[in-house]
């Protein structure tokens, strides 16, 4: 009997489902990072948009 | 006394020629005597193989599993806070770099199995291999 082998085989076996698991888990983290990247940058883009908005209005004598 | 590997021992034997019941008897018990010898070194490297893994096989576990749910925990405290990009990022790093050094312990398991699997199919031959690479090592039979 290969008890040896077994026992070594399981213990790949039960760490490799485990780290199944964590790598499912971090690539969702990863999604969600992306997704706070993009909201930032959004965010951003919005507020940069607003100043060039804001000189034209100045220019245009409405400020 | 002749150092010499067990496949030499057994080949010598093989082609000897007008030994006595009782000299072929002998030289039979030292082989098997070498045979037990090379099974028992081949046994005491598996052991330490499998010592190695039984010892980093819990705390390995154990850190997967954190690594996994903290995983799960930070993307939904993303989503329930006003959590930056930046501290997310180096949340999700540090998380990153304990999954890669917990995962190390299954290429080690790995490692471990590819060594003991085919020394566990023949010990006695692993061990006498050992003794053909190693000539110091060689057991003396006295043919």
């Amino acid at each position: 009997m290969k008890s040896r082998s077994q026992y070594l085989a399981a213990t790949r076996d039960t760490l490799a489902r485990v780290n199944a698991q964590a790598q499912r888990n971090a690539l969702a983290a990863e999604d969600q990072l992306f997704a706070l990247e993009d909201r930032e940058a959004r965010r951003s883009a919005r507020r940069t948009d607003r100043v060039p908005a804001a000189v034209v209005a100045r220019d245009q004598g409405r400020l | 006394m002749a150092p010499r590997t067990i496949a030499d021992a057994r080949f010598a034997l093989d082609q000897a020629v007008g030994l006595s019941d009782a000299d072929r008897r002998r030289c039979e018990a030292e082989i098997t005597a070498a045979l037990h010898q090379a099974t028992e070194t081949a046994t005491v490297l598996m052991d330490e193989r499998v010592h190695h893994v039984a010892g980093l096989r819990e705390s390995a576990l154990a850190d997967l599993c954190a690594v996994r749910d903290d995983f799960a925990a930070l993307a939904a405290e993303a989503k329930a806070t006003a959590m930056t990009a930046a501290d997310y990022g180096a949340r999700f790093n540090d998380l990153a770099a304990r999954h890669r050094h917990a995962a190390q312990a299954i290429t080690r398991t790995e490692e471990a199995l590819a060594f003991v699997e085919p020394v566990e199919d023949d010990p006695a031959g692993y061990g006498d291999a050992l003794y053909a690479k190693f000539p110091l090592t060689r057991p003396d039979f006295s043919f």
